[in-house]
């Protein structure tokens, strides 16, 4: 993050801060025959304090979001934890292959400038005939 | 019973040396790796040059920002996305820029753009500056230049 106060005829500059996230794995795919897939995500706070974090459906795949549901969306991570982050993918036909890119980040109290996410891309493909 | 020790001893030794009886069970080692990504960022600081026309990390009291990227099994791809300014002030028509070099090879020049790029190591680390110029001077307010950075598979 860069931040700047200018005021006349003082400066203050902002303070520094650290942000921070792990997610793995980057690239995950699975089949199944039912019309669901499932995945787990591992999710990492490596900081020394506990903070919130958000997983989500990227905006390169908004179209999805409906089909997607992620467990949980929101967590709150102990200092230097992993956890696990279920993300479900719904609704598929047979033959049906849906790609969607969930990342994560931490929920920031203010406005950062270098925004750390990481994100995973997910490949979930139903066997069957496409109808 | 001497006769039937022997056939014993001829039958025990027969199957000892029988090499259909030989049982072998393999030894292996197993690991699943998977590419995970962690991402540290401390934060910069902006600060105006002698006239305010402009801000810069680069400039006299200012900071760049770090990123330390970890990534385990697997190189990953880096994206900055445009960067953007926000204020309590007037930033229209205000284009704000930044720049990023690491040990690791990555040079980018300063740019207004979104821009990717290849980690090769596992392990990098990246010094990012940003800056943005008015040549009317800026005015009193709060400013923030921000990009997201991203590490994908």
């Amino acid at each position: 993050m860069f931040g700047l106060r200018v005021i006349a005829p003082l400066l203050l500059v902002t303070s520094t801060a650290a942000m921070a996230v792990g997610l793995g794995p980057l690239e995950k795919s699975g089949v199944t025959a039912t019309e669901a897939k499932g995945f787990y995500l591992t999710l990492t706070n490596p900081y020394k304090q506990p903070f919130r974090f958000r997983t989500f459906v990227d905006e390169e795949t908004p179209a999805l979001e409906g089909r997607v549901r992620i467990f949980p969306e929101v967590a709150l991570m102990a200092p230097e934890s992993n956890r696990k982050v279920l993300v479900v993918v719904r609704d598929l036909v047979p033959g049906e292959q849906v790609d969607v890119r969930v990342c994560a980040e931490r929920i920031e109290n203010k406005e950062v400038v270098v925004h750390a996410r990481v994100c995973s891309k997910l490949s979930a493909r139903r066997v069957g005939t496409v109808r | 019973m001497l006769k039937y020790l022997l056939a014993s001893a001829v039958s025990v030794a027969g199957a000892l040396t029988f090499p259909a009886s030989i049982q072998a069970e393999p030894i292996n080692f197993r690991a699943t790796l998977l590419v995970s990504c962690i991402i540290v960022v401390t934060d910069g600081a902006l600060a105006p040059n002698g006239d305010y026309t402009l801000l810069s990390s680069e400039n006299t009291g200012g900071l760049p920002a770090t990123a330390t990227v970890t990534a385990l099994g697997g190189a990953p791809r880096l994206t900055f996305t445009a960067p953007t300014i926000t204020s309590s002030a007037d930033v229209t028509g205000v284009t704000p820029q930044i720049r990023y070099v690491s040990p690791g090879g990555a040079n980018q020049p300063y740019t207004s753009s979104q821009t990717t790029y290849n980690q090769s190591g596992l392990l990098g680390t990246y010094t990012v500056n940003a800056q943005a110029s008015k040549p009317t001077g800026f005015n009193v307010g709060t400013y923030t230049i921000g990009t997201v950075l991203t590490c994908s598979g």
